[in-house]
């Protein structure tokens, strides 16, 4: 998948790249969209890959949307969350099967192609011998990202339902608020540091978490996901002006972010 | 004050090691010197370190070192602190050679020395720690009143951290079968051996954060237990030196 936005008529795709920031932007369709994408400082000084993805694509009445923390800890982190983010985004995008069991099925039959693809990464020559010892060691044991993906199909007027379909492992934020008022406890306790996807075995810590809800014509509802970077907007509840949300971004009070961030707002009625 | 600070390349943790090198030492168990248990334990907490440091294919200097091995001198092996990048660039540690006696208090001194120059520049960082491995009695100073000075100095996060690790097999009333499934020593918990009473009033408070990581490597210690481990077999001897790296790090 193509890493860049683009919108055409009533289209809109933004993948992040994980070489490059992304201030805060936004593009106004029947979804509203805001994004953004911010590297470590300590990462963008060495001018490597941010380890978080984020990922929209709009068209008509349909959403589907992706973000992905890699962790650190685990071999290529930006591997797994660049991975499993544009698989995300194309399983999203074909499914007929929305069940959790089709879905945790499905995080489990990536794992070969996967795997596969991450033998390929290997450790680079040249570094001293106990940091390669250390890197094959967790190339073995794979790369693994935390994520939050999930479609938005609109209520339209011929068909006055419309429907949200989420899933999620991890500890990035997923927030949801309903004609103004947050109902984010619906998710509670489900935000797990320990759970993730993994190269090497799929769902980690336990099956994935699956939401659905009905969607009703005329009703405001706002989803805002975002990657641990970006913990300060925790307390916040009510719409930040873009400005802010840059700040945020730009993290001076810290000298820049201290973890890699990923953004993403969707509001809709 | 709650040992939370995750160790960054902006915001290292500082681990001190002060390494009884006295003639005892040479002594076996399991089969191998206890200084080679000790060195092996030691190098396995490096290369924790190292994974812990690692984004990427680069190694990250999230940990900053210094190993005072302790004599009737103190020996300072790696010339000053290093970063765990510099450690690994080298790929070994010194070599620890058994002397003759065994002056902790000297070897408290210097990292107290160390910890009066780094302290005013972490206010940022995780707490530091001492982490201070022995197999008998003192033959210098008292030690406790510097390990008890040491321990009240603070940044932020928290107070600094003194671990002990005794090599002992006389200081518990029975050997531990499980060492996964041990549950630590408590301020409460009977203790055989006059020194080992002196290293329990000399050691920290196990921080929640330290013991959620260890918990995550499948050992069980207790809320409440003391960073201290009774060295009665090269397993405890490890965990001991792996509780010393439990720094929270970004996963």
């Amino acid at each position: 998948m193509k890493i860049n936005s683009a919108a055409t008529g009533d289209m809109f795709t933004f993948i992040s790249s994980q070489a490059q920031e992304q201030p805060l932007a936004s593009h106004s369709g029947r979804v509203l969209c805001r994004y953004a994408y911010g590297r470590a400082m300590e990462t963008l000084l060495q001018g490597e890959n941010g380890q978080d993805f984020v990922g929209v694509q709009t068209y008509g009445d349909v959403c589907n949307f992706v973000l992905c923390d890699g962790v650190s800890m685990s071999y290529q982190g930006d591997f797994a969350a660049r991975f499993l983010g544009n698989t995300l985004l194309d399983w999203l995008d074909h499914t007929r099967d929305w069940s959790s069991a089709g879905f945790t099925d499905f995080m489990t039959s990536i794992t070969e192609s996967a795997s596969a693809q991450l033998r390929r990464l290997a450790p680079p020559g040249g570094v001293p011998s106990l940091l390669r010892e250390v890197l094959e060691d967790k190339q073995r044991m794979g790369s693994q990202s935390m994520y939050i993906c999930g479609r938005i199909e609109l209520p339209i007027s011929r068909k006055k339902q419309g429907r949200l379909w989420m899933a999620w492992q991890g500890d990035s934020r997923l927030r949801f608020w309903k004609d103004g008022l947050e109902v984010s406890e619906h998710f509670d306790d489900t935000f797990r540091t320990n759970e993730r996807w993994s190269t090497l075995t799929g769902p980690v810590g336990g099956k994935p978490h699956v939401y659905q809800t009905r969607l009703d014509y005329g009703m405001p509802m706002r989803l805002q996901l975002y990657t641990d970077g970006l913990a300060d907007l925790d307390p916040i509840h009510q719409v930040l002006p873009d400005e802010l949300i840059q700040i945020l971004l730009d993290a001076p009070h810290t000298d820049g972010l201290q973890d890699d961030a990923a953004f993403l707002e969707l509001q809709w009625s | 004050m709650n040992y939370t600070i995750q160790a960054s390349q902006r915001t290292p943790a500082l681990i001190i090691y002060l390494i009884d090198i006295s003639a005892s030492m040479n002594m076996l168990m399991d089969g191998k010197r206890r200084i080679d248990v000790v060195y092996e334990a030691l190098s396995l907490a490096i290369r924790q370190m190292v994974y812990r440091s690692t984004k990427g294919n680069r190694l990250t200097p999230r940990y900053r070192i210094a190993i005072l091995a302790y004599s009737d001198d103190v020996y300072d092996l790696l010339n000053g602190i290093k970063g765990i990048d510099e450690i690994a660039a080298v790929g070994s540690l010194p070599d620890l050679t058994p002397k003759r006696f065994s002056d902790s208090a000297k070897a408290f001194q210097q990292a107290e020395k160390i910890l009066q120059a780094e302290l005013p520049r972490m206010q940022d960082c995780p707490a530091p720690l001492v982490c201070h491995m022995t197999d008998g009695v003192t033959t210098g100073e008292d030690p406790e009143p510097i390990a008890r000075r040491i321990m009240s100095m603070s940044v932020p996060d928290g107070n600094v951290l003194v671990e002990n690790i005794f090599i002992s097999d006389h200081m518990l009333d029975q050997p531990i079968a499980q060492p996964r499934r041990w549950r630590g020593i408590l301020p409460d918990t009977l203790l055989h051996d006059e020194h080992a009473v002196k290293l329990r009033n000399m050691s920290s408070p196990l921080p929640e954060s330290y013991r959620d990581m260890l918990v995550e490597a499948d050992y069980l210690l207790a809320p409440g237990a003391l960073m201290m481990l009774p060295g009665s077999c090269a397993e405890l001897v490890s965990i001991g030196f792996q509780m010393s790296a439990a720094t929270p790090v970004r996963a």
